[in-house]
C-alpha cells in the first residue's frame, strides 16, 4: 500500500547552516490493512518520513508509492485527490478553534466540495464512531486532549481514506488516554481494514498496536521486522536503548514514593553517558530509577526520578555530575 | 462662552466625520485585509511562496506607512479631484484616509495571520484543501478575533485621521473644532467638538471589543 524506494532527502542550507541530511536510502514497504510502526529519537527523520507519505514534503531523490500511485509525480490537483485518501492525525491535533467539533469533522467533506446531506450524515456517524456524538457542538478549547485527539481521527477518516499516518499522535496524552486511542486505532484498522503508519518515541505505543516496526537513527532505518522480533533481539544501540527505557518502567513503580526523591532531565546528546552511569547503580539494588512515560520530552531527552537513601541517590548523582559535558538539572 | 453652541454645525459635522470614517474604515479593510494576505501567504515556507510578490507588497505597505498622515493629505487631496470629482469635503478626505490606514491594517493582517497556528494550515493542506480554501476557510476564519481588535485599532486612529483631514477642508468635527472653536474663540464649541470625538473613540472601542470578544473561541 505505501511503498519507498530509495528515498533520500536533504534541506537546503538556511542563513549559513549546513544543509541537513533528513533521509538517506530509505526502503520502506507497508502492506494493506497492516498497521505498521517507525520509533526513533527525535530529530531521527521521522516526521519527514511521514511528510512525504501524503506529499507534504517531496524527497530529494527516490519514489513514494501508495496504492500504486507515484505521489512525487502527481499534478497539483491529483494529489488533493490523492490527499483526499491518506488521513492524518498529529501530535498537538491541529483542530480548528473557530469551528465546533462537528465543523471540524465536516471541514474535509466540505473542502471535498461534498452535498450538505452527505456530509450530516457522514460527520454523525463517525462523531458516534469516536464516541463524542454528545460533543458535537462544542469548541476544541471545551474539550480533554484525548477528546481532540478523537475528533482528529474522526476528521482525517471523513473522505474513507486507505491510509492513515498517524505524526506522535498519543506523545501529548496521559498514559491511560493513551491507551484509549491506541484502542480505537486498532479498532478502526480491524473494522475498515485501513492501513496505518505511525510514528511514536514511545516504545509501548509501537508493542501496543503495531504488526511491525522500522527503527530510525541518522536519517535511515537501522533495524526492521516483527515488533516481538525486534524488541526481543535487538540488535542496534538505538534498539537496545528503547528496551531498557521500557523494562525500567516496567520493573519500578511509578511514581517513586519517597522524600528522597530526586528529579533530572537529560537532553538525548547525554543519553548514552546516562544510561551508563545509571545501570549498575541500579543493577546494585541500591537506588530505584524510573523514567515517567509523561516526561518522555518531544526533544528525545527523558526525566528520571532516582528513589533510595539520601547518601546512595547523592553518590549516583555526584557520578553523573562528574561526566563530562553532562548539565544534569536536579530538582530535589 | 458656553452659550452659544451652534448645535446645526455640530451635528452635521458630527454626521461628516462619521461618514468619513465609516467609508474609510470600509475601504480600508477592503484594501488591507488582501495585502496582509498577500504578505503572509508568498513569504518564505509559506503556502504561495512568491518572493517578488512578497517584496513588492511589503515595500509599497512601507512607503505609505513611512509618509506623514500629513503629507498624505496634501498629497492626496488632488488626487481625489480625479477619483471621485472634488478635492473637498468628507468624501475627498476619505482618500488620503484609506491611503494612509489600509498599509497600517494591512500589517495588522499579516500579525494576526502569522499568529494562526501552521499545525492547523498543515492539516488542512494534508486534507487535500486548495490554498484558496486554506485562506478562505483556515486562515481567516482562525483569525477573525484577532482581526475585528486590529480594525477595531485601526478605526479609532482613522476618526483621529479625519480630524486632521478635516482642517484641510474635509470637514466634520475637526474642521469645526478648528474653525467655529479655535478661530472664533468659541471654547464652546470647541470642547463640544472634542467631547465627541472621544465618544466616537469610545463607541467604536466599546462595538471592537464585544465583537471581537464574541468571535474569539480559544
Ligand atoms: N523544513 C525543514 N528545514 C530544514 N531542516 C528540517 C526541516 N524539517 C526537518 N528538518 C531537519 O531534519 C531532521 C529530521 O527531522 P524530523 O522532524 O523528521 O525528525 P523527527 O524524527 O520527526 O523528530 P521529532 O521526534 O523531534 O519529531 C532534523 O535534523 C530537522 O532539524
Ligand atoms: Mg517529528
Amino acid at each position: 500500500m505505501i511503498e519507498l524506494k530509495g528515498i533520500s532527502k536533504t534541506f537546503p542550507s538556511q542563513k549559513g547552516n549546513q544543509p541537513v541530511k533528513a533521509l538517506q536510502n530509505v526502503d520502506l514497504h507497508v502492506a494493506q490493512g497492516e498497521i505498521f510502526g517507525i520509533i526513533g529519537r527525535s530529530g531521527a527523520g521521522k516526521s519527514t518520513l511521514l511528510r512525504l507519505v501524503n506529499g507534504l514534503e517531496t524527497p530529494t531523490n527516490g519514489t513514494v508509492r501508495v496504492d500504486g500511485q507515484e505521489i512525487s509525480q502527481l499534478a497539483e490537483k491529483e494529489l488533493r485527490y490523492a490527499r483526499q485518501k491518506i488521513g492524518m492525525i498529529f501530535q498537538h491535533f491541529n483542530l480548528l478553534q473557530s469551528r465546533t467539533v462537528w465543523k471540524n469533522v465536516a471541514f474535509p467533506l466540505e473542502m471535498a466540495k461534498k452535498p450538505k446531506e452527505t456530509i450530516r450524515r457522514k460527520v454523525d456517524a463517525l462523531l458516534e464512531q469516536v464516541g463524542l456524538s454528545d460533543r458535537a457542538q462544542a469548541y476544541p478549547s471545551q474539550l480533554s486532549g484525548g477528546q481532540k485527539q478523537r475528533v482528529g481521527i474522526a476528521r482525517a477518516l471523513a473522505n474513507d481514506p486507505k491510509v492513515l499516518l498517524c505524526d506522535e499522535a498519543t506523545s501529548a496524552l496521559d498514559p491511560e488516554t493513551t491507551s484509549s486511542i491506541l484502542d480505537l486505532l486498532r479498532e478502526i484498522n480491524r473494522e475498515t481494514g485501513i492501513t496505518l503508519l505511525l510514528i511514536t518515541h514511545e516504545m509501548s505505543v509501537v508493542q501496543a498496536i503495531c504488526h511491525r516496526v522500522a527503527v530510525m537513527e541518522g536519517g535511515q532505518i537501522v533495524e526492521r521486522g516483527e515488533v516481538k522480533s525486534v524488541f526481543g533481539n535487538p540488535k542496534h544501540s538505538v534498539t537496545k536503548q528503547f528496551v531498557q527505557q521500557t523494562e525500567w518502567m516496567q520493573s519500578s513503580d511509578f511514581p517513586v514514593q519517597s522524600t528522597e526523591k530526586t528529579r533530572f532531565h537529560c537532553s538525548p546528546d547525554e543519553m548514552q553517558d546516562v544510561w551508563a552511569k545509571i545501570g549498575p547503580a541500579v543493577q546494585s539494588g541500591r537506588v530505584k530509577v524510573s523514567v515517567s512515560e509523561r516526561e518522555l520530552k518531544a526533544d528525545g531527552g527523558m526525566t528520571f526520578l532516582i528513589d533510595g537513601k539520601r547518601e546512595d541517590v547523592e553518590q549516583l548523582l555526584d557520578s553523573l555530575h562528574e561526566e563530562a559535558d553532562l548539565e544534569v538539572n536536579v530538582h530535589v | 462662552m458656553f452659550n452659544e453652541i451652534d448645535w446645526a454645525t455640530i451635528w452635521q459635522a458630527t454626521g461628516e466625520t462619521a461618514y468619513m470614517v465609516g467609508i474609510s474604515t470600509f475601504f480600508t479593510a477592503l484594501f488591507g485585509v488582501p495585502l496582509g494576505i498577500l504578505l503572509v501567504v508568498t513569504d518564505t515556507g509559506q503556502i504561495w511562496e512568491k518572493h517578488w510578490v512578497q517584496k513588492a507588497v511589503a515595500t509599497v505597505v512601507n512607503i505609505f506607512r513611512a509618509v506623514p498622515f500629513i503629507i498624505l493629505v496634501l498629497f492626496l487631496f488632488p488626487l481625489a479631484k480625479f477619483l471621485v470629482g472634488t478635492s473637498l469635503g468628507p468624501t475627498a478626505a476619505t482618500i488620503p484616509l484609506i491611503a494612509g490606514a489600509a498599509p497600517f491594517y494591512a500589517r495588522i493582517v499579516e500579525t494576526a495571520l502569522r499568529e494562526v497556528d501552521k499545525g492547523v494550515v498543515e492539516a488542512a493542506r494534508s486534507m487535500g484543501s486548495t490554498r484558496f480554501q486554506v485562506v478562505v476557510n483556515v486562515l481567516l476564519p482562525e483569525a477573525t478575533s484577532a482581526l475585528i481588535s486590529g480594525l477595531t485599532v485601526t478605526c479609532v486612529t482613522l476618526i483621529s485621521f479625519s480630524a486632521m483631514a478635516g482642517v484641510v477642508g474635509g470637514g466634520g468635527l475637526g474642521d469645526a473644532a478648528f474653525r467655529f472653536g479655535f478661530q472664533s474663540f468659541n471654547d464652546g464649541m470647541l470642547v463640544t467638538c472634542g467631547v465627541l470625538l472621544v465618544m466616537m473613540v469610545q463607541l467604536v472601542q466599546w462595538i471592537g471589543d464585544w465583537f471581537s470578544r464574541q468571535l474569539d473561541k480559544r
